[in-house]
């Protein structure tokens, strides 16, 4: 026993110094990866005005000067097991400025819980680009 | 459970049984892999070395106890965490935010939204003086105000929320540390980035403000202490 704790400690040293000198190699080739690279803040925002979504997702600037930003916002409510995108409440824009502000509204919603999933997708101009997803709160229609 | 005694015994009797099958001068075509030789020879050396140290066999030998299932099972658990990369997560409470910082980035959440204003009622400016900046307005709605001043590279950025859409917010913290300042008598949560851009973050008790900036930070410091409320004016006719 003495030796199978010993050479499971020593694999998992060995393991875990492969993993961070793993994420180096992804930061040094531009390889995309589920970390901020430039923009300051993004947002993904749920309000609820009677049975209206308001949906709003903000992606702010920082001195890492941005070529694109492209944002898909999609509604989603909880099902038991899942979150299930809500028909006729995906939205989807790009600008070519250094800041992104969206914001769009579904009606006609049914009681349950909602939440919005943005994704947001930063090319900049020195070549790397970042793809982040955001979720809201989750938010009850009664 | 059968014991190592009975097991021989057993075992024994079997070959005993397998030999009378065979015909003594009938050759054996079959070929055993090197996995099974190897197996087999493992399995007579230990038995003769059991005969030798009985307790070492059955040591050897015996099903895993309770408690040694319970560390295996940790190990796993604990290899499963580090393979995957699970971090750990720092939680600050700096004014009404609650910053949970991760190593890629911090989730900012404006507490106790519920009763705070749903909707932006007050307007608020910045008096400094920003004549040389050109002014974008982003948003102006009834949950957030976003008004960017560019001037070539310089940029400053000013917004303020109502609480409830300040959820969840992904703040680009990622090798920074997360700090506080003063601002107009609130703690405000700030942190840099690259050593160019600054961001300071504060609830006013009714709203959520943002200044993001790549100045010093001391301009940017001023900057937040000259934000005020307009007044409304409010015509009353005679």
């Amino acid at each position: 026993m003495k030796k199978f704790v010993t050479a499971f400690l020593i694999g998992t040293m060995s393991i875990a110094s492969f993993t961070v000198d793993a994420g180096a190699y992804a930061k040094e080739h531009n390889v995309v990866v589920v970390q901020d690279v430039g923009q300051l803040t993004k947002t993904s925002s749920l309000m609820l005005k009677s049975n209206e979504a308001v949906c709003k997702s903000t992606c702010s600037r920082s001195s890492e000067e941005s070529t694109s930003i492209t944002a898909v916002q999609t509604l989603e409510k909880k099902t038991s097991w899942y979150y299930q995108s809500v028909s006729g409440a995906t939205w989807s824009t790009t600008v070519n400025t250094q800041s992104l502000s969206m914001r769009n509204s579904k009606t006609g919603l049914s009681s349950g819980t909602y939440r919005l999933k943005t994704v947001f997708t930063v090319k900049y101009k020195n070549g790397k680009s970042e793809t982040v997803t955001v979720y809201s709160a989750e938010r009850t229609v009664k | 459970m059968l014991n190592s005694n009975k097991l021989h015994t057993a075992l024994e009797m079997s070959i005993k049984d397998m030999n009378a099958a065979y015909d003594e001068n009938e050759v054996i075509s079959h070929r055993f892999s090197w996995r099974y030789k190897r197996k087999k020879r493992a399995i007579i050396k230990a038995y003769q070395q059991s005969l030798q140290r009985p307790e070492e066999f059955d040591r050897r030998y015996r099903k895993i106890s309770f408690r040694q299932k319970v560390l295996i099972a940790a190990m796993a658990i604990v290899m499963a965490a580090l393979l995957t990369g699970a971090g750990v997560v720092v939680t600050y409470y700096i004014g009404g935010i609650r910053a949970e910082q991760q190593s890629t980035h911090t989730d900012a959440f404006a507490m106790d939204w519920e009763s705070a204003p749903s909707t932006l009622e007050k307007t608020y400016s910045i008096s400094y003086d920003l004549s040389n900046y050109e002014k974008n307005i982003l948003s102006d709605d009834e949950y957030q105000y976003w008004a960017e001043y560019t001037n070539n590279t310089d940029y400053i950025d000013f917004m303020y929320w109502v609480k409830e859409a300040y959820q969840n917010a992904r703040v680009n913290t990622e090798e920074s540390a997360i700090g506080s300042m003063a601002i107009n008598g609130f703690d405000a949560l700030y942190f840099q980035r690259n050593e160019k851009d600054q961001v300071l973050i504060w609830d006013n008790g009714e709203y959520i403000f943002e200044l993001h900036s790549n100045l010093d930070i001391s301009i940017i410091k001023l900057i937040a202490e000259t934000i005020y409320e307009e007044k409304k004016i409010v015509n009353i006719q005679q």
